[in-house]
């Protein structure tokens, strides 16, 4: 058997041992028993036989005892010992002497028995009768039977046989039944075990046994494998953990090398950094400082520092930020950099150069730590050059918005030289008409007309007679009269387009004045003549434009209450604009239409509708902003001085833009009824 | 009185029209009445020089340049064109003097052209480049003196008419 080993009782051997001792154990105990009781119940049945059988004998020869019959007796007595069990009978006399016998070949009785001998006696293998022979109460004789267990003996030989040989057959039974359970039970352990063995021996969690049947050795097998499986799950888990464990390891290990490695290369490269950077510290073309931040010492300064504020390394050592800054106390140079944030941009600094000079600088900021302590390394961007040109700049645009201002003043002054060059134009001819009137004014005629009476003074009668040339005179006289009153209607006349044609100019003039003067005295005026005033301004320059100009006016629109001036320029700028936003629209397709109605907010709206590119919505609230233009030439009067001048007036500027075009709303207050004739005001 | 003495005037302002006929077609002041009675008394003084310089113009008027240009095409037409046009520069809402005069040429080629401008729209560089170097155009100044109209219109309606004199024979 496999895995058996020496010493060792197999399973196999012990059933069948066991199953030997079992059935020998039984079988002899019951052999026993039943011999036993077998033997028991054939003795006291022999014994019974053999009593009844002396008492019967007994009986039979107590008349021949008595009489001495001894064939008689001895008849009886053969009898008896013709019996196989039988040996043999004697007959004694009351005295105990033998008064006969029958006996079988071989065997003998005693000659003579105890006189009061009674009951029965054992000796194997005979057993021996006693029983008295009375006759009328009086013992006669003894008669004894002596009968033998021979049947006895071979009833045991008999039963030894068959016990020997039933034990032989239990042990071959039992040499059988170990076999089948041996192989039921033993085989499958046996296979187990060896399966155990295997797993034991090699580690291999993967065999398995196999069950053989559904009792409880397969189910042993089965939780046995069972077991297996969960030991072997265990034990790739712990197989499946230790690898993960020495990956780990490993990748710990090398990622510990690669840091040792980046450790070094870093190191390294701090040195050789530390290096560069010192170099380009040192080497930077912009200024750069050092600054304690506790003491706003300056620590370190790059060549660019020393030669741009002209201090030598070691004069700037001795410096702190606060001494080289100009007209500022240290205290806000702290607060500028001492900021959490990493770096900081800490504005626009005046600071003095070693030769008195003042720089302008821009200051960025670095934190830093230097050892211990807190540092900030400053770039200071020299900034007083841009800045210079900024304010150049910003003069030269100042200069810019006055020039177009001018412009804009020259475009209003050329409008009115224009209006003023045609009146005068009249003018000038009137002139020219009345003086060559007057040159060739029939007047000259009254005193030729005295001249020739005074040279005819002598003879005035011949003169005025019948054929004189005085005939003629009052004819002459009143042909002058009309030709003078003539030529005094014609200069009148003259005249009066002169003072007209001169009016005209001074109301241009006037106009002119009112537009250019500064702040204008507040008045109620009539909406649509500020309308009309300002279109006639704007006149000119928007026929040029070939500009449609439409006036909507509401009928009996109130009086506002406003400065003229103001009004008149904040519309001449609307007026403007829209002219402006209109140059890239077709000719044709320009116009302007000013509506003025009355509003329920208890205002006057003028409003300047424009057929032009409009405006960006984005701009619609801009264009109020100062400075803001969206032309290249800003107008002399902004829309934000424009806003500004509406609200002086308690009134508003607004503006709306749609694909049709912009509009503007000029709102103003309506007057106050009580003050309404009180309005037109004179220059001052 | 000549055939090319017809003068066309292009203002956009009624008042230099006006102008324009009180200083080259003045109404007669004196009736011939008067001078004749006055020739009759005083027959020693002679007759009055005045009236024998006046030229007789004959003047259209147009007050934008479309107009101007419609008018000399009728007269061109007409086999009886302008001698002289005097030209607003700013005409709102038509076409301006420039433009109108460059119209103008394409009709009556020979026409003289006097650009008015009460200041300066355009530099004398700036009409030469639109209209071409030319003796045809003369540019005045407004205001204007009554006489330069005179005289201008005297001299050009003289060298038109000599032109066309000698153009004919």
């Amino acid at each position: 058997m496999p895995g058996r080993k020496k010493g060792r009782q197999t399973i196999s051997r012990r059933i069948t041992r066991l199953a030997m001792w079992v059935c020998f154990t039984g079988l002899v105990l019951v052999a026993v028993v039943l011999l036993a009781f077998d033997l028991y119940s054939h003795y006291t049945t022999a014994r019974s036989a053999l009593r009844a059988l002396a008492r019967v004998t007994a009986e039979n020869v107590r008349t021949p005892l008595k009489l001495r019959y001894v064939e008689t007796v001895a008849g009886s007595l053969g009898a008896i010992t013709a019996e196989a069990d039988i040996t043999a009978a004697a007959v004694y006399r009351a005295d105990g002497q033998l008064f006969t016998k029958s006996v079988k070949p071989g065997r003998d009785v005693a000659p003579r028995v105890e006189p009061g001998a009674f009951g029965t006696m054992r000796d194997l293998p005979l057993i021996r009768h006693y029983e008295p022979v009375v006759d009328q109460n009086k013992r006669i004789g003894t008669i004894v039977v002596e009968g033998t267990l021979t049947a006895m003996q071979e009833r045991l030989k008999t039963y030894g046989m068959v016990t020997a040989s039933t034990m032989l057959l239990a042990w071959i039974a039992a040499r059988i039944l170990a076999e089948r359970l041996q192989r039921g039970i033993s085989a499958p352990l046996v296979e187990l075990a060896a399966v155990a063995g295997k797993v034991a021996n090699a580690r291999d969690y993967s065999v398995r046994a196999v069950p053989r049947a559904a009792d409880e050795v397969g189910d042993l097998v089965v939780a046995f494998n069972n077991m297996l499986g969960e030991i072997q799950r265990r034990d790739e888990a712990i197989l499946q953990s230790r690898v993960d464990l020495e990956m780990n390891v490993l990748a710990r290990t090398s990622e510990l090398h690669l840091q040792i490695e980046d450790r070094k290369q870093a190191q390294a490269a701090l040195r050789d950094s530390e290096g560069r950077y010192r170099s380009l510290f040192e080497s930077n073309p912009m200024p750069l400082m050092v600054v304690d931040l506790e003491t706003l010492d300056i620590i370190a300064v790059n060549n660019a520092a020393m030669r741009h504020y002209g201090y030598t390394e070691a004069e700037f050592l001795r410096l702190s930020l606060p001494t080289i800054t100009y007209l500022t106390d240290s205290v806000e140079v702290i607060r500028a950099l001492r900021s959490p944030a990493k770096s900081v941009d800490a504005g626009e600094w005046k600071h003095r150069t070693r030769h008195g000079g003042i720089i302008e600088v821009h200051l960025t900021a670095h934190s830093m730590l230097l050892g211990e302590r807190l540092a900030k390394i400053i770039l200071a961007n020299d900034v007083t050059e841009r800045n210079r040109t900024q304010r150049e700049l910003v003069e030269l645009h100042k200069k810019l918005v006055d020039a177009s201002r001018q412009a804009g003043m020259a475009e209003i002054a050329t409008g009115v030289l224009h209006n003023v060059g045609n009146v005068l134009n009249s003018v000038n001819v009137s002139a020219t008409v009345l003086a060559e009137q007057t040159q060739q004014s029939k007047t000259a005629g009254i005193r030729k007309v005295a001249e020739l009476l005074q040279a005819q003074a002598g003879d005035l009668a011949t003169f005025f007679g019948p054929g004189g040339k005085g005939e003629k005179l009052p004819q002459y006289l009143l042909a002058l009269a009309s030709q003078v009153e003539n030529e005094q209607r014609v200069r009148t006349a003259e005249l009066e387009q002169l003072v007209k044609n001169v009016e005209h100019i001074k109301e241009i003039v006037v106009n002119q004045q009112d537009y250019a003067k500064g702040p204008g005295v507040i008045a109620d005026y009539a909406p649509e003549g500020l309308v009309d005033d300002a279109l006639k301004m704007a006149e000119v320059d928007l026929a040029m434009e070939r500009i449609q100009t439409t006036v909507e006016a509401a009928p009996a629109l109130p009086p506002v209450t406003a400065d003229r001036h103001k009004v008149l320029q904040i519309l001449l700028n609307l007026l403007t604009n829209a002219r402006q936003a209109m140059e890239t629209v077709p000719e044709g397709r320009r116009q302007i239409r000013v509506k003025v109605v009355v509003r329920e907010d208890h205002r006057v709206r003028i409003s300047v509708h424009d057929s032009g590119c409009g405006i960006a919505p984005e701009n619609l609230t801009r264009i109020f902003n100062h400075g803001f233009t969206t032309k290249r030439t800003g107008h002399g009067f902004g829309l934000h001085g424009s806003a500004n001048a509406a609200r002086e007036m308690k009134g508003a500027l607004s503006a709306e833009s749609s694909r049709a075009g912009a509009v503007f709303h000029l709102d103003l207050p309506i007057a106050a009824p009580a003050d309404k004739t009180s309005s037109f005001l004179p220059h001052p | 009185m000549s055939v090319h003495r017809k003068i066309l005037i292009i203002d956009d302002h009624r008042a230099i029209h006006e102008d324009f006929r009180k200083i080259l077609a003045p109404p007669p002041m004196v009736s011939e009445e008067f001078d004749a009675l006055e020739a009759e008394l005083f027959s020693d003084g002679g007759s009055s020089p005045a009236a024998e310089t006046r030229e007789n113009y004959e003047l259209s008027s147009a007050y934008q340049g479309q107009e101007g240009v419609a008018l000399a095409r009728e007269s061109e037409a007409a086999g009886t064109p302008f001698a002289v046009a005097f030209v607003d520069v700013r005409m709102p809402p038509g076409w301006d003097g420039i433009e109108t005069i460059a119209r103008l040429w394409e009709i009556s080629p020979r026409l003289f052209a006097v650009i008015c401008t009460a200041y300066s729209d355009y530099s004398r560089e700036q009409i030469d480049e639109k209209l071409g170097v030319t003796d045809r155009l003369i540019i005045l100044r407004k205001p204007f003196d009554p006489v330069e109209i005179l005289r201008l219109a005297r001299d050009l309606t003289n060298r038109c008419d000599i032109e066309r004199a000698g153009g004919r024979s």
